[in-house]
């Protein structure tokens, strides 16, 4: 039960999207700036009234009612400029009625979903994507985003200014979401994205980032609750992935801000509901039995996820399932999590061999993991010489202060103590 | 059927801000004065001035205008966070200057503004009135 | 039972305008359950928010003007009214204030000098 006059948890941020979306959708995509103009200055009102008169019974309704005035006021003022510029141009203009504005629950999941395919652009970089997102459709501030992404607040403003440029002179046309499906892959991978930036290990701004996988989440069900998609089973199994995901989040640090691996991660912290919610999600998916990467990838984070202990995962079924991922996706990151399931089913040489004959993609595609991974499986080994040439080479290419740490605990691991 | 929709448009727009504007506002009254003013004032000139005061505040009493008019007492504390530390000091002539205040009922800023200048305590040196619109959003609440 | 009007101060229009939405909301709860508190428990009158612009009536070489409210200087944002026993309880009560842990707040607190015969 919610109490009364509690806000639930994100409902700055989340009405924040939501206003912007339905009143874009009024103004038109290319006054998307003046949309989050008005509705800063509604959130603002609210901050300035709700902290005299308290938070009212029905706050999103408050809000509502704030903008929706706001924005009538800014298109009568404009009609009333342009009256006097010239009745030419007015009579050109494109007017709405100012009943148009309708914040009932279908419009305001439909005028999020045409904002999330304006934010994912088909001429607009990944970077620029999330930036928008964050900011138009979370309410994130810039600063947030920044956090998040670990970058000052003046990259993050560039790539709104583009990204907003970008919007702005599209032909994207909202009015019909029948596109929804056709930019549906652009959306999700998004959408994960935003997921997998939240999802890194990282010692700073963890509030942030967890936030951020939960906003992909949201977004995500936006997804799931259209009536304009019809079919959903890749939706639903993103979703499941993320929940089940999501759901190891709060295990992998300890309370001394260090990475736990998997195989020593305390399973009782991993939280219920949200594999509950993975699970049934992933029932979900697998009805249309449509495999997708996103399916395979979540009935792999299942079966960690259900596992009573590392090793008593089923790898076999894990290392079959990145098999059939290969033939979707036959990429070297792939590959390198394959190795991982060949270790702990075929033996660590096997592993190891695999994974050499990987080095030349690893050579262009600069991942520290992948050091990493030889590292520990050469450790195992007792090859402690090649080990600690490939910890050296993974804390070199790690990019957190986290990640280094680590490494560098593990690489210590593995000198034997020195006698005294 | 174009020039109806924009006729529509223009009309709502203006219903909307008279609306806002007929619905009677709330207006505070800070009245400010440099120093304790009555207390420089001889005992004659007192009585005059409250009575003068008096007649003012229940004219626009009865003229259903006034929701409250107090005046402050002088004493007073101020507590101040800065960074999160909370302090405490005594209001001195110095840092304060708010001897009373009224809440108004006025049509718009302009009305309440010539309330506050009918306010027969300018006939001495010295007196403010600040004017500041009680917020309010019209349709809520 | 006395009665105490307390102003809310403060250098900026908002201390709080520059926070993120979500400190925003945090600030909008606490303050927001802290004077529900006062209402439910019968201390607050009335708590109001007054808007920033607004004009000053003064008088200047013998004649009445309407200046522009002054932004730069300390504004008051808004006001308590208050019912206490006395006023280091009124003193109390504002110091339980919650926006003080956010952004550089002032209140002043002043009792009122109650005049008969008004209302």
């Amino acid at each position: 039960m919610k109490k009364p006059n509690q806000l639930i948890a994100h409902c700055f941020r989340n009405e924040y999207g939501k206003m912007i979306s339905v009143i874009t959708g009024y103004l038109g995509i290319e006054k998307v700036h003046t949309a989050e103009d008005i509705v800063q200055e509604t959130l603002y009102r609210a901050l300035q009234h709700w902290t005299f008169d308290g938070i009212p019974n029905n706050p999103e309704a408050w809000l509502y009612t704030t903008a929706k005035n706001l924005a009538i006021n800014t298109v009568a003022r404009s009609n009333n400029l342009q009256n006097i510029k010239s009745r030419l141009e007015l009579e050109m203009g494109d007017v709405k009625p100012t009943d148009g504005i309708d914040f009932s629950e279908g419009e305001i999941n439909d005028s999020q979903l045409k904002m999330m395919m304006a934010c994912c652009h088909a001429e607009l970089s990944e970077d620029n994507r999330l930036a928008l997102i964050l900011k138009i459709l979370c309410g994130f501030s810039v600063k947030e985003i920044a956090n998040a992404f670990f970058t000052n607040t003046e990259t993050i403003n560039k790539r709104l200014v583009r990204g907003r440029k970008k919007i702005r002179e599209s032909s994207l046309d909202l009015d019909d979401l029948d596109k929804l499906e056709k930019h549906l892959d652009t959306m999700q991978q998004a959408i994960y994205l935003l997921f997998n930036e939240g999802y890194k290990s990282s010692q700073k701004n963890i509030q942030v980032r967890y936030d951020l996988c939960l906003e992909a989440v949201r977004l995500c069900e936006l997804l799931a609750n259209s009536k304009s998609i019809e079919n959903k089973s890749e939706v639903y199994a993103l979703l499941a992935l993320m929940f089940l995901n999501a759901s190891r989040f709060q295990a992998r640090m300890n309370s001394e801000n260090t990475i736990i691996e998997l195989s020593q991660q305390d399973r009782n912290l991993w939280d219920k509901s949200m594999r509950y919610k993975g699970l049934q999600y992933l029932d979900w998916a697998i009805k249309d039995k449509k495999v997708s990467k996103y399916l395979i990838l979540a009935t792999i984070s299942a079966n960690h996820c259900v596992a009573p202990s590392y090793n008593k995962t089923n790898w076999v079924e894990i290392l079959r399932l990145y098999d059939t991922l290969l033939e979707l996706e036959n990429s070297p990151v792939v590959r390198l999590n394959r190795a991982i399931a060949v270790s702990n089913v075929h033996g660590n040489q096997q592993a190891i061999f695999e994974l050499e004959s990987l080095k030349d993609d690893f050579l262009s595609h600069r991942n520290h993991l992948y050091h990493a991974t030889l590292a520990a499986l050469y450790g195992d080994e007792k090859d402690e010489k090649k080990a600690i040439k490939h910890y050296k080479e993974a804390i070199a290419l790690a990019s957190t202060e986290i990640d280094k740490e680590f490494l560098k605990k593990k690489w210590e691991a593995l000198v034997p103590i020195s006698n005294s | 059927m174009r020039k109806t929709v924009l006729l529509m448009c223009l009309l709502v727009g203006t219903l909307t801000s008279m609306a806002q504007k007929s619905e009677s506002a709330k207006f505070m009254f800070l009245v400010h004065s440099g120093k304790n003013q009555m207390t420089e004032m001889s005992a004659q000139h007192q009585k005059e001035h409250i009575q003068k005061v008096g007649a003012y505040i229940g004219g626009l009493a009865k003229l259903g205008k006034l929701i409250d008019a107090q005046p402050l007492a002088m004493e007073g504390e101020l507590i101040s966070a800065k960074d999160g530390q909370v302090s405490q000091k005594k209001l001195t002539i110095a840092n304060q200057t708010i001897a009373g205040y009224y809440v108004v009922k006025a049509k718009d800023l302009e009305e309440a503004i010539a309330i506050a200048k009918a306010d027969p305590r300018f006939e001495e040196n010295g007196w403010q009135l600040e004017v500041r619109p009680i917020k309010q959003v019209s349709g809520i609440n | 039972m006395k009665e105490f009007m307390l102003f809310i101060r403060s250098d900026e229009d908002n201390p709080l305008a520059n926070f993120s939405l979500k400190e925003q909301q945090k600030h909008v709860e606490k303050v927001s359950a802290y004077i529900q508190e006062l209402v439910k428990s019968g201390k607050m009158k009335s708590a109001q928010p007054l808007e920033s612009e607004g004009s000053v009536v003064s008088l200047k070489n013998g004649s009445l003007v309407d200046g522009p409210y002054n932004e730069t200087k300390e504004v008051i944002s808004g006001y308590y009214h208050l019912m206490a026993d006395d006023l280091q309880e009124a003193i109390r009560i504002a110091k339980a204030d919650p926006r003080f842990e956010d952004g550089n707040w002032k209140i002043e607190v002043r009792q009122i000098m109650k005049v008969e015969g008004i209302n």
